[in-house]
């Protein structure tokens, strides 16, 4: 590695991690500056349909603080801290930029955060218009034709909120530009697992989420800087990521500083985000645009919340392979429980030849410590393979 | 002045019937199965009305997890699960009909459910789905999955528009969507059991099925009016419920007529559950299987009596479905259903709707980790006066000291919020 590709790599990653850390601010701005910002839960909705509209799409995460009490309240006892973090914010105003918010039911928690808003907006309170984005997973033709419909609800009403027309014209030229981050995406998704891998997890993951969360455009400039430069990553032992989702990049940073590579994953913030937007198939109509997308997404990715068991053992499983993982780690928070259901398929799919921990009862986060020590019982030489 | 009343210890004549028929018809089930007939597990909120129209013998998978809990074999069954490496403090409900086929034969309640050939449910929640893969991980069973779509609508006083109106209550892509999966289910078991379906046999299944829930609503207006109360939840549960997994046979629409003729017997002859009823209580969320006694241990102390639960009031509302398409009625009739029950404000006006009907004192909200809009239930109660107590438990899962947590914080509550 010369001088100035380290520079470059260790710029292009500063440059990333500032811009990760700033995606709310910037996304107030653009809000200030009069781009129509559309706030979106969950891990289903195509951003495209937003763009075709002019708007800039930006996917909550939760944030760093304890939610509020009557957040908690309204989600009830039992459910992902993320949704009540999303909640939360959105009480507090922290997002009160949004033009709206559309939230896809990617799970029972945030759907649950949309039927807390639709109630609190008939009563009268202060919240972001909202949309739900039903989109369901049986990979069937009666469940693609469905996810249409909703697909085709949501450009109408995205219409409404930003003034300006969803046309097939409008919609292709947002696909290109996805497209074209898309391959990029799986460019850095290929560095990342690669045998001498030259993106980190940490830096995969900032980008997967910008690219939920920034214009396109700059997700690509982005995305380029750190192809540019070939540099290795610290040599570690090369960990597989699965469980609940990573809305935020602590555990990342904590495993890769505690000397794990973590060379993939299989959430929807994650390695999946690579796969969501191919170049548009031809079509007349928006209604044949729509049905492509529905089909695209009930076929790219299996998560762990809409899944069956032996699909997402599957799934997993070939990223486990396609990244040469050594071992898969499976962080689990409290009150995500399909993650915990997925387990044993998954330990039985990859074979005694990987190793596997399960870290169960996290709330939004683990601990540092905890982290550490799941990494340590992964890498020991005298390490049993755990099924639980 | 007029007769005092009188308490009658002894259970429903159509309670007892209900729970002897299921005795008599679980055995006939187990021979038929024995002798090659196919068998399919279906959850309750899927349409079962479509085995009924094939003649395909099915089990409820939560009636039969409340038999397995009643039994106090929940815990077992779910430490079968947990054996395997799966979870076992998430879908218990889910969970214990699957892990009672690992109980050894002779603790399993009734001689045993016989390995299904199907299962059906639907994707409800993170995990409902995954739990039913498990069963197909059995050579001899297979899985068909209907998708649950969510409440894009919010109509108000849904119980007046979906016996006709439905069309108006549910979008039109939720109804085409599960009508499509009703027929696709034909399919899947018409290609495997070589029964035949029939249209008109299904229309007429329908019928049954509603003159089944107009009787259910008659005897829940009419408990809803008398007082004190003449029957209690114990008995209503089973009477109301056994005959409801057999909805669309004329056994079970004459079952509902004769809990009705009952019922309105019971009040000409001035019957009470509680003659010093002085409270009256409505138990929203699932049945306390294993300790369903807990309905009547506050009668003789503080006079309160549970009054109201889910069962019978969603059979006389959630049920009833009219309309020319008979497929896409069914459809009509599921493909809400939870709706009905959990989401807001569709569960929190009829729950409101229910308790000013039957002059509810007060609530005991029994809030499961796994069913969204409690909160709004309760508030919507509390603010048209009636004091909640919300409790987080599972309704099957008798583990730790539930049953005396539940029946303490009752205790507390009444005399807290309601006598104090």
């Amino acid at each position: 590695m010369t001088a100035s590709s380290a520079s470059s790599a260790s710029s292009a990653s500063a440059r990333l991690r500032r811009r990760y850390d700033s995606r709310l601010d910037r996304a107030r701005a653009a809000a200030a500056d009069g781009t129509a910002v559309i706030g979106v839960v969950g891990a289903d909705v195509p951003p495209e349909i937003l763009e075709s509209c002019g708007a800039l799409a930006y996917r909550l995460s939760s944030v760093d603080r304890s939610p509020s009490p009557e957040a908690v309240t309204l989600l009830g006892g039992a459910v992902d801290a993320t949704a009540y973090s999303i909640l939360d914010q959105i009480l507090a105003g922290d997002v009160d930029f949004l033009r709206g918010l559309v939230v896809s039911r990617d799970s029972q928690a945030s759907l649950r955060v949309f039927y807390v808003l639709r109630a609190l907006a008939a009563q009268g309170r202060p919240v972001p218009p909202v949309h739900l984005l039903d989109v369901l997973h049986l990979r069937r033709k009666s469940t693609r034709r469905y996810n249409t419909s909703q697909i085709a609800g949501l450009a109408e009403t995205i219409t409404l909120w930003t003034g300006r027309p969803h046309t097939l014209e409008n919609l292709r030229a947002a696909q290109t530009v996805r497209a074209r981050l898309g391959c990029r995406l799986v460019e850095v998704r290929e560095r990342r697992r690669s045998a001498i891998p030259t993106v980190s997890g940490v830096d995969a993951l900032r980008l997967f989420a910008l690219s939920q969360s920034a214009e396109p455009t700059e997700c690509i400039a982005l995305a380029e800087a750190l192809l540019a430069d070939p540099s290795p990553i610290p040599a570690g032992p090369r960990v597989f990521l699965t469980g609940s989702p990573h809305d935020h990049d602590h555990a990342y940073a904590a495993l890769e500083s505690a000397g794990a590579r973590l060379v993939g994953d299989d959430h929807s913030w994650g390695d999946a985000v690579a796969d969501l937007w191919p170049v548009p198939a031809a079509g007349d109509d928006l209604d044949s645009a729509h049905s492509a997308i529905a089909l695209h997404r009930l076929y790219c990715g299996v998560m762990a919340q809409t899944s069956g068991l032996t699909d997402r053992a599957g799934y997993s499983a070939e990223g486990v392979r396609r990244a040469a993982a050594d071992a898969v780690l499976s962080l689990v928070r409290r009150n995500d429980p399909a993650p915990d259901w997925d387990f044993p398929a998954l330990v039985r799919e990859v074979g005694e030849c990987v190793r596997t921990e399960k870290v169960a009862g996290g709330g939004r986060t683990w601990p540092d410590r905890e982290l550490g020590e799941a990494l340590q019982r992964l890498t020991r030489e005298d390490c049993e393979v755990s099924a639980r | 002045m007029s007769a005092a009343h009188t308490a009658s210890p002894e259970r429903l004549a159509a309670a007892t019937a209900a729970t002897a028929r299921q005795k008599e018809w679980f055995a006939q089930m187990r021979a038929e199965v024995a002798a090659g007939a196919p068998l399919a597990l279906v959850n309750a909120d899927a349409p079962q009305e479509i085995l009924r129209a094939m003649g395909i013998p099915y089990v409820v998978n939560q009636w039969w997890a409340s038999v397995v809990a009643a039994k106090r074999l929940g815990p077992a069954s779910l430490n079968t699960i947990a054996g395997l490496g799966y979870p076992d403090d998430s879908y218990q409900y889910d969970a214990i009909g699957l892990g009672s086929m690992n109980l050894p034969a002779e603790q399993a309640p009734w001689g045993g459910l016989p390995r299904p050939d199907f299962v059906i449910a639907e994707s409800s929640g993170d995990a409902t789905r995954k739990v039913f893969d498990l069963w197909a991980q059995h050579p001899e069973t297979e899985f068909f999955a209907f998708e649950r779509s969510s409440a894009t609508t919010a109509p108000d006083n849904w119980w007046d528009l979906v016996p006709h109106r439905w069309d108006q209550a549910y979008a039109a892509d939720r109804l085409d969507l599960m009508t499509d999966e009703n027929w696709q289910l034909v399919e899947f078991l018409t290609e495997r059991t070589g029964r035949t379906f029939d249209l008109d046999r299904l229309a007429a299944v329908m019928d049954l099925v509603n003159e089944q829930a107009e009787w259910n609503r008659r005897t829940r207006d009419l408990i809803a009016s008398s007082r004190p109360t003449p029957v209690s939840v114990n008995d209503s549960i089973p009477a109301v419920m056994i005959p409801q997994w057999h909805r669309g046979s004329e056994w079970a629409r004459d079952a509902a007529r004769a809990l009705y003729e009952e019922v309105e017997q019971a009040v000409y002859a001035r019957r009470a559950v509680c003659p010093d009823e002085r409270v009256r209580l409505m138990w929203i969320g699932r049945g306390l299987w294993f300790d369903l006694g807990l309905y009547q241990r506050f009668q003789d102390k503080y006079g309160a009596v549970f009054v109201w639960s889910m069962y019978l009031a969603i059979a006389a509302d959630g049920y009833p479905r009219y309309g020319d398409d008979p497929m896409r009625t069914l459809a009509a009739r599921f493909v809400g259903f939870t709706d009905q029950l959990y989401t807001p404000p569709w569960s929190s006006q009829w729950y409101v709707k229910e308790a000013l009907a039957h002059g509810v004192d007060a609530v005991v909200h029994l809030v499961a980790d796994d069913v969204p809009g409690g909160t709004f239930t309760t508030a919507a109660l509390e603010q048209a006066g009636i004091p909640v107590l919300e409790i987080n438990a599972s309704n099957a899962d008798s583990r730790g000291d539930t049953a005396t947590v539940v029946e303490n914080a009752i205790g507390g509550f009444l005399e807290r919020r309601v006598l104090g």
